[in-house]
């Protein structure tokens, strides 16, 4: 399906877009207020556009700074202190609270066209993601890691129709400490 | 670190594969932060969100990136603005799709009606206050003085400049605030929507005393 029923009855993206923007002619601009002032839908939708523009995220940029003064003040400490024994637990501290949460596998999954896709649900504080896909003799096809919760497939892995594979991800949520999902099977639709 | 401008360029203009992978996995990182802060505001349920996110993936990717091709020919708006509309609408399609259309909660005639009374109250504030009708009652002089200044009303916002009624639907239809009107309609602050709605109010209120509507009495 389109992203509309809309055209003729809605607005275009691009009319709602630039509206917001304060781009279009004397023209249209008369043109889709007059409009918006009739359509519900419409005026539902510019009321979201502009809520979700005013709420979005900051870009994930802002956090690698974070993170490598994190990482910089905790390389500072370490060496500030180079007497301790470090094997030794510290008896000020209570036990370190292992309650991350593991990745969840959203797609592929179950039997699917080819996936060009790979998305999995977000880990609190994991900066890093590694994508490993099996296929079914337990071989290596892929492995990457990136930032975000999804991945396209490259054009030079190809899944054969009727196919099985697996595959999992591990999110990075410390130095050196991994928290893996579900070792998930999914098999190429071999119509 | 590219613009959005550029990478969306460096996709739609990648000749090979590889080029055309690596490109939509710049894009992909660049706009996914926006695109499920959109998934999830659509519905709160996570796998949901989550599946609506996955679709919007597809769905952008879908008939060689036809839908971002669509943006650049038009090209009026930022393209983050543009990216959230369309991603709305995707969502939206995704949600109808899975769980069916959403039902209208009530009649949208009566609300209308109740918004038109607001308005007219609001209107004839000025006119007479302290004489006027509560439109409840079952006076037949009140439903009579209801029922013209209904249809004045009505006849005098269809003359009203399409800018002007805008702000008069979401001012009084939508219960907006004069800050958030602001930001949807580009007045520079909410002082500018209080001063222009003041000024519409002013006509209309002219044109219905023209009309004959100058009392709360018929």
């Amino acid at each position: 399906m389109d992203a509309r029923e809309h055209s003729g009855m809605h607005l275009e993206p691009g009319d709602v877009a630039a509206y917001f923007d304060g781009a279009l002619s004397p023209s249209d601009r008369s043109r889709v207020e007059l409009h918006l002032a009739e359509c519900d839908a419409c005026r539902d939708e510019l009321r979201d556009v502009a809520r979700l523009l005013r709420t979005r995220p900051n870009r994930r940029t802002w956090y690698v700074p974070i993170g490598v003064a994190a990482a910089a003040a905790a390389a500072v400490l370490l060496f500030v202190y180079p007497g301790r024994d470090r094997t030794a637990a510290p008896t000020y501290r209570e036990p370190v609270v292992t309650t991350t949460v593991a990745p969840v596998i959203v797609a592929p999954r179950g039997t699917v066209e080819v996936p060009r896709t790979f998305v999995w649900t977000a880990v609190p504080r994991a900066d890093l993601y590694r994508l490993t896909l099996f296929d079914d003799t337990g071989h290596a096809l892929w492995d990457t890691q990136v930032a975000d919760t999804s991945v396209s497939l490259p054009a030079s892995i190809r899944l054969r129709q009727g196919g099985s594979y697996f595959w999992k991800i591990e999110a990075q949520t410390g130095w050196n400490r991994w928290v893996s999902s579900e070792l998930i099977r999914f098999s190429v639709d071999s119509r | 670190m590219h613009s959005p401008a550029s990478e969306l360029s460096a996709l739609l203009d990648a000749r090979d594969g590889p080029a055309r992978d690596a490109a939509w996995r710049s894009f992909v990182e660049t706009h996914s932060r926006l695109l499920l802060h959109t998934a999830r505001s659509m519905d709160r349920d996570y796998d949901a969100a989550m599946d609506a996110y996955a679709y919007l993936l597809e769905q952008l990717q879908h008939d060689d990136y036809r839908r971002l091709r669509a943006y650049v020919s038009d090209g009026r708006s930022k393209f983050t603005t543009w990216l959230v509309v369309v991603a709305r609408r995707l969502c939206l399609d995704h949600l109808r799709h899975r769980y069916g259309r959403e039902q209208n909660s009530g009649p949208r005639g009566s609300e209308t009606r109740e918004v038109r009374h607001r308005l007219a109250d609001f209107l004839t504030e000025e006119i007479d206050s302290a004489d006027l009708p509560d439109a409840g009652t079952g006076d037949p002089h009140t439903q009579l003085r209801a029922a013209e200044l209904s249809r004045s009303l009505a006849v005098e916002l269809r003359r009203v400049e399409p800018r002007d009624r805008l702000l008069l639907t979401l001012r009084f239809e939508d219960d907006l605030s004069a800050r958030e009107i602001a930001r949807l309609m580009g007045f520079p602050t909410p002082f500018h929507v209080y001063r222009r709605l003041a000024g519409v109010l002013g006509q209309l209120r002219a044109a219905l005393t023209r009309r004959g509507v100058q009392d709360s009495e018929p």
